[in-house]
């Protein structure tokens, strides 16, 4: 949608050559305002995230001897959020290096969700 | 982009003189308490005659009608209507046009009522930074008590669900923009 990317630009342009007169009219409408707005929403979702929340895949054991460990190719293909969130698809992702992307994974969804516009849709 | 909808008006008048003049304007006064929900308009319920009868008790003293009416409201305009209801592309980029208020203050639009909101980005801004006409929002007032709630699956500790009765509002800034199909009829007399 264009319109909005526009109106995007034309109001950063309108808010920085009007910044204290916007800034003071935006404190009167706080004033009167009663409700709640997206701020709150994003600190709600912040503190409401559980890891119960999050759908778990079966559990299953690989065994490897210790040479295979840290060395070989392992086919991850029972996690799916592998494709999205890893390098390649995680196609060609060591075990331990992918230890690393599990625990990644939480805190971006965790800490960026101010900066990605689509997480705060959660 | 067709609709069916309906707007609630009081009984005060020559009925002919009132389906003449429907819709009746939803002024924004915050003196007198009038503020409507996405500002200053004409506004609908989509497709809800009972939320319109209870909008008229409420509001009316149980002397109202309700007018039914089809809209076809032209989607294909680029910055005419703005979908907060079903199009999250839509409600994502006005998010983002939202937190551009960031820009010049830690609070951005934190505490601000989306009514006030709205009428400052019509009306203290250029035209182009809202240039929308007609808008289509929920009222998520509904799912607190009324909404009709159905799990997905009722799994987990607290399930995912969706709401079969959205309550859904249209509102037009102009009265000129709104086509209708069909011409407004009243469906219920109170």
């Amino acid at each position: 949608m264009e319109a909005l990317e526009k109106a995007k630009i034309a109001l950063r342009a309108h808010l920085l050559a009007n910044k204290d007169k916007v800034a003071a009219e935006f404190e009167q409408m706080r004033k009167i305002s009663k409700g709640k707005d997206i701020s709150n929403y994003l600190d709600a979702i912040s503190t409401a995230f559980s890891f119960d929340y999050l759908p778990t895949p079966p559990e299953i054991v690989y065994e490897y001897s210790f040479d295979e460990y840290g060395s070989e190719e392992i086919h991850y293909e029972n996690i799916g959020f592998k494709t999205c969130f890893l390098p390649n698809g995680g196609k060609h992702v060591q075990k331990k290096t992918l230890e690393v992307y599990q625990g990644l994974f939480f805190l971006i969804i965790l800490q960026d969700d101010r900066r990605k516009k689509s997480c705060i849709y959660v | 982009m067709e609709f069916t909808v309906q707007h609630t008006c009081s009984k005060d008048g020559e009925k002919e003189d009132i389906t003449s003049k429907v819709p009746f304007l939803s002024k924004y006064d915050p003196s007198k308490g009038q503020l409507p929900f996405l500002g200053e308009g004409y506004y609908f319920w989509e497709y809800n005659l009972e939320y319109a009868k209870i909008w008229g008790d409420l509001h009316y003293d149980r002397q109202y009608y309700v007018f039914e009416s089809d809209v076809e409201i032209d989607h294909n305009v680029d910055g005419f209507y703005l979908d907060l209801a079903g199009n999250r592309k839509h409600l994502v980029g006005f998010v983002d046009l939202l937190r551009e208020f960031e820009l010049i203050h830690p609070e951005g639009t934190k505490g601000v009522d989306l009514c006030y909101v709205i009428k400052y980005l019509r009306e203290a801004c250029p035209e182009e930074v809202f240039p929308f006409k007609v808008i289509r929002a929920v009222d998520y007032k509904n799912s607190e008590k009324l909404g009709i709630k159905i799990d997905f699956t009722g799994r987990g500790k607290d399930p995912s669900f969706t709401i079969l009765n959205p309550r859904i509002i249209i509102s037009y800034k102009n009265k000129g923009d709104i086509i209708y199909k069909k011409p407004p009829y009243i469906t219920f007399t109170s």
